[in-house]
């Protein structure tokens, strides 16, 4: 048995996933991370270094690292890419104005080595604001469709309202679960549903 | 003093052009724009409070004038417009898978260039009305009227403009025809790029606001949260639960959000900023509070935007 299987099994066993929550500053990435704990997010503020946090979903705890996304930060992300197994790339979708330098940052992270492995879930946020970029719209600006290096799946959500946050991470979590039970270890618990109006092409865990 | 005399000669030019103001829709535009021109012109001489009192409490009875004769007049709107589907629209989901040559088929419909269009609508593929206000310069800018709910808005390119985002005047009854619903639409999220020479009045927001390029600009607004980017010689009069963000900038001015305005229920950390090149001890150098109870402050912009309190810009 090789060493990268040991690995894999060791961490499937604990069923524990490491998430790294990455985007541009007002992203709103810790109110998302918060929302999901039911905690107050009205009183956030701006985050300065990182938080940690953990969620327990489907049976696995992940271990969530909430990096600031502010441009002197960004130089630091760098310190949080060994072994993640998931990005969640949060994009603010009423941000015309920087959603070129939110393709170019997300372009940097799918470049390096160590998240070659990862499952990539974009949240397209503030889809409740009115005058916000489609998810479509967002999709075709950060060019997603390009992407060849890694998994990954765009979502529509809103940190206020909530809509979106479990079905994103739901299909994250399904999905690392099925790469790191990838040597026929026992299977995820509850498959998701699929969201009603996914993509056709839309990703699955290997069978 | 030589600036005395200019902004002397600047005020009186300023009140006469003021009390000339045929009510007319063109002639007061183009009289605004003329005034507003020598403001410019004369910005550099006058002291801060003319510049204050002309900018906000002066043209702003003019502003009152314009909207009035707007309501009757079709207003001409600044927005870049398209109506698509609502932004209701269901949570969605798309992905693909990572094998090359998978990639289904990849839309190719070019991303619409945010561009502020007037009036007329193209890019039929936006979701909703967008409201980007671009490349203005001596304009008024109000609040968009064809928005629903918590809305966002993007500003870039904009000198010596008013942007006002208040709620639009409530059309009272007496106006027949124009009597218009009370609109739900508020101010949640704002982008602002590139001002100079603006000022930017806010209501208190549930979202954030960021700005990023701001230079000689007065902010009056309030959020959840605030960042600032790469911006000089600004003051903010902000309400904030939160800590305001500064990188990249200096000779910022940060002090309440005049609370005649508007009263928030939680309390304000507008003193608080953080300024991400200022990690050492001590407080960094490219800001300051102003203090309400420092007399340079407090009377003369308290009078300067006292003006402003009545939000519906009815003047009788
Ligand atoms: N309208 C709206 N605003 C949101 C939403 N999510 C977050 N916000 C607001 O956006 C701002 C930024 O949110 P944060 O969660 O602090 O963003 P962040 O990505 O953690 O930012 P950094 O810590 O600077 O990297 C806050 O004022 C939030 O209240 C949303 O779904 N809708
Ligand atoms: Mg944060």
């Amino acid at each position: 048995m090789g060493l990268l299987t040991i690995i894999r099994k060791n961490k499937a066993k604990s069923r524990e996933m490491r998430v790294l929550f990455l985007g541009l500053d007002n992203a709103g990435k810790t109110t998302i991370l918060k929302k999901l704990r039911s905690e107050d997010i009205s009183t956030i503020s701006p985050t300065l270094g990182f938080n940690i946090s953990t969620l327990v979903r489907d049976g696995y705890t992940l271990n969530i690292w909430d990096v600031g996304g502010q441009k002197t930060l960004r130089p630091y992300w760098r310190n949080y890419f060994e072994s993640t197994d998931a990005v969640v790339w949060v994009v603010d979708s009423g941000d015309r104005l920087r959603m070129s330098d939110c393709g170019s940052e997300l372009r940097g992270l799918l470049g390096e080595e160590r998240l070659a492995g990862a499952t990539l879930l974009v949240f397209a946020n503030k889809q409740d604001l009115f005058g916000a970029m489609s998810l479509e719209e967002i999709r075709d600006a950060l060019d997603l469709p390009s992407i060849v290096s890694h998994r990954w799946i765009i979502r529509s959500c809103s940190a206020y309202t909530g809509t979106g946050l479990d079905e994103g991470m739901d299909w994250l979590v399904k999905e690392v679960a099925g790469r790191l039970y990838w040597n026929g270890l026992s299977a995820g618990p509850t498959p998701v549903q699929p969201a009603a109006d996914a993509a056709p092409a839309r990703l699955t865990a290997d069978a | 003093m030589t600036s005395t005399a200019v902004s002397a000669d600047f005020h009186s030019t300023f009140q006469a052009d003021k009390r000339a103001t045929p009510p007319s829709l063109t002639d007061i535009t183009t009289r605004l724009h003329a005034l507003r021109a020598g403001l410019n012109e004369n910005l550099a001489f006058l002291p801060a409070y003319d510049r204050r009192s002309c900018e906000l409490q002066q043209l702003k009875e003019l502003e009152s004038k314009l909207s009035q004769l707007r309501s009757k007049d079709k207003p001409k709107s600044r927005f870049a417009f398209s109506a698509g589907k609502s932004k209701a629209a269901p949570v969605k989901a798309e992905g693909e898978a990572p094998t090359p040559g998978s990639s289904a088929s990849a839309p190719s419909a070019p991303t619409p260039k945010q561009s502020t269009l007037p009036v007329s609508a193209n890019a039929a593929t936006a979701a909703g009305p967008v409201h980007v206000i671009s490349n203005l310069s001596s304009q008024l800018v109000r609040a968009p009227s064809d928005v629903e709910g918590g809305y966002t808005i993007t500003l870039e390119s904009l000198s010596s403009c008013i942007i006002d985002l208040r709620p639009p005047p409530q059309t009272s009854g007496t106006s027949g025809r124009n009597a218009t619903p009370p609109s739900t639409a508020q101010a949640t999220s704002i982008h602002a790029k590139s001002l100079r020479r603006c000022v930017l009045l806010v209501p208190v927001m549930e979202g954030s606001a960021i700005m990023e390029g701001l230079e000689d600009c007065l902010v009056i607004l309030g959020a959840q949260q605030f960042r600032i980017h790469s911006s000089r010689s600004t003051t903010i009069l902000l309400h904030v639960p939160s800590t305001p963000i500064i990188e990249h900038c200096s000779a910022l001015a940060f002090g309440p959000y005049p609370l005649f305005l508007q009263q928030p229920e939680y309390t304000s950390k507008h003193h608080d900023v953080q300024d991400f090149d200022w990690v050492r001890e001590g407080k960094s150098p490219n800001w300051a509070v102003l203090d309400p109870s420092n007399e340079a402050f407090a009377e003369r912009d308290a009078e300067a935007i006292s003006g402003l309190g009545d939000g519906d810009g009815d003047a009788s």
